[in-house]
């Protein structure tokens, strides 16, 4: 039956073309948004899962980074001092009005952290180095942020609210997940040139001592009032869940997908059944040979899985192209992972086993004795 | 003993309140090595006794025994009875578009569930016995109506069933070719003692067989 079916599949290759392209379409925009959605919701935790710290603590009820509020500086020795601690590091999230080399005035957004010890810093850098950071009014500027800020360049003087602000290095990895460019600066350049974060912070970065009892730790921290102790991971989803839900992003990538999936379902149920009534006479004859039912729907099952993997190969490599494009992956983040592909697989091989079910319907309902009617 | 033995058959066909009985007691049996023809004008029940006789419709009451074994007339049954005591040749052919001629061939052996090379070997010698080894690679639409029946009798005899069955099988056919299809079926009796049944309307056939049933307002009789 897998011979009957290949060669059913290829025989009329204008309508196996455009299987093809359903599949295909479905897989290309399922991947691409699901890879966007990942990408995006990797760029909101980003800085807080390369932290390198195991509990963030910050003002009750944060959503966000961009909406916390500030906590005084003193409040980092206080952690700091709590046992079971091993370091504790604040971190700002502030706002700059950068003037780029041509005139024009953007915003960009500020993450103040201690370069002495790099935590909450860029985790991975391009050009220089975040020590050099040490020097007042210096920034590091993310790789996917320079498209945003059109002729930056390493060693260019900038003006932040009339402050200077030297670019000395160019990080990877923290992808700005709206249209503000992300730099980095050490708290002391961030309290000095952003608004209202004079001897504050917005978190506070703990890490558990080795050996420590990590959930009494954390119970001491929680009896600090007005503050939410959270485990990085803790954190991190907290703030994924906050864009995921509290904005349009995953319910419009999540409808964007949905019509993937439906016109790829349409379009492949469509071909499969018009192929199939078409070959209605030779399943009859097939029956009346003595095949059963489940061998002939077998025959249009492989049919559909030969389908999907047909599609979602196809699909798989425009996807991974549209990936190369440019600004793709700087700009937009798309992240692909194994477990991204492995799913997207599934859905379209339950896409396409989902077409086949009204030509399954319909074969099974064929009438063997209907060959020998004219 | 009969290979096939068909006893007070009837079915009725209803629709509605309308009931047309298209087998009103139809009794027949066809014997190893033996050439039976089904004669009778267009609506006389043939297709539909053919049907019965073919495990592929069920009669509402009578018998049928092949090779001397009651049939289980349960729909899960049917298809065994099929593949192993039938072989049917249509009036249109009925060959798969998308498959070979040698692929066409192979269907009844995949469905015994043989493949590769020997189902390859065995739809060769098949094709070779209806004359056409030579047309094994070709697409059916490829072949003229008189090679897509000789197509369809390979296909028919390749999983050596005892009983073929034949709907018309000289109906799409010229003189000359329909009688070289007849002449097969009248070898697969004589020499490979096939029970072989062919409904036909044509009196040019009367000769090859060694029977003649009639039929007429759904009852047969032995001419």
């Amino acid at each position: 039956m897998i011979l009957l079916a290949w060669k059913n599949l290829v025989h009329d290759r204008g309508r196996l073309a455009i299987t093809f392209v359903g599949v295909s379409f479905a897989v290309v925009l399922m991947l691409i948004q699901s890879g966007i959605y990942f990408g995006y919701m990797n760029g909101v935790s980003a800085v807080i899962d390369h932290s390198g710290a195991d509990l963030w603590i910050c003002k009750e009820k944060t959503a966000n980074a961009d909406t916390a509020l500030t906590i005084p500086k003193e409040e980092v020795l206080r952690v700091r001092s709590t046992p079971g601690i091993a370091w504790a590091e604040g971190l700002t999230h502030g706002w700059a009005s950068v003037r780029l080399p041509d005139g024009t005035n953007i915003w960009a957004q500020v993450i103040g952290f201690n370069p002495e010890t790099g935590f909450g810093g860029p985790w991975e850098m391009v050009q220089g180095s975040f020590a050099d950071l040490r020097k007042p009014g210096t920034f590091i500027v993310d790789e996917a942020s320079l498209p945003l800020m059109p002729g930056v360049r390493v060693g260019d003087k900038l003006e932040n609210w009339g402050n200077k602000m030297e670019i000395v290095g160019v990080s990877r990895g923290a992808k700005s997940y709206n249209t503000y460019p992300i730099v980095f600066t050490s708290q002391k350049t961030a309290q000095a040139q952003t608004f209202d974060l004079k001897d504050r912070v917005h978190f506070i970065m703990a890490k558990v001592e080795s050996g420590a009892d990590r959930e009494a730790t954390i119970e001491r921290l929680r009896k600090m009032r007005h503050y939410e102790v959270h485990t990085r991971d803790g954190f991190s989803g907290r703030v994924r869940s906050y864009w995921a839900t509290k904005t349009g992003i995953g319910i419009g990538i999540g409808v964007t997908m949905l019509l993937g999936f439906i016109v790829g379902l349409v379009i492949v149920a469509q071909t499969m059944y018009s192929a199939t009534v078409e070959r209605i006479r030779e399943y009859a004859t097939l029956k009346a040979m003595g095949a059963t039912n489940w061998e002939i729907c077998s025959t249009l099952l492989i049919q559909a899985i030969l389908v999907a993997l047909g599609g979602y190969g196809a699909g798989m490599v425009l996807a991974l192209l549209f990936k190369t494009l440019p600004l793709m992956d700087t700009v937009i983040a798309v992240d692909f992972d194994p477990q991204l592909f492995a799913g997207s697989f599934v859905a379209t091989l339950f896409m396409c086993l989902g077409a086949s079910v009204a030509s399954v319907a319909r074969v099974l309902r064929v009438d063997p004795a209907s060959v020998f009617r004219t | 003993m009969s290979l096939l033995e068909a006893r007070d058959v009837y079915k009725v066909y209803r629709s509605g309140a309308e009931e047309v009985a298209a087998v009103k007691g139809a009794s027949l049996s066809i014997d190893i090595g033996e050439l039976a023809l089904l004669m009778g004008p267009s609506g006389s029940g043939k297709t539909t006794l053919l049907s019965i006789l073919g495990c592929i419709l069920r009669p509402d009451s009578g018998s049928l025994q092949l090779a001397g074994e009651d049939v289980d007339w349960r729909e899960s049954a049917l298809p065994q009875y099929r593949r192993r005591y039938f072989g049917f040749v249509y009036q249109h052919y009925n060959l798969l578009s998308a498959l070979s001629v040698r692929e066409n061939v192979m269907i009844p052996l995949m469905l015994h569930g043989h493949g590769g090379s020997l189902a390859e070997e065995l739809a060769d010698h098949a094709l070779g016995t209806v004359g056409l080894a030579p047309r094994a690679r070709y697409a059916p639409a490829k072949l003229s109506g008189g090679e897509k029946q000789r197509v369809a009798v390979a296909r028919a005899i390749v999983a050596d069933p005892p009983i073929l069955l034949a709907d018309e099988p000289t109906g799409n056919l010229d003189s000359s070719n329909g009688t070289q299809v007849i002449t097969m079926l009248r070898e697969m009796a004589t020499d490979k003692g096939k029970a072989v049944l062919v409904v036909t309307h044509d009196a040019r056939y009367v000769p090859f067989a060694d029977k003649v049933y009639k039929m007429e307002d759904g009852e047969v009789t032995l001419a």
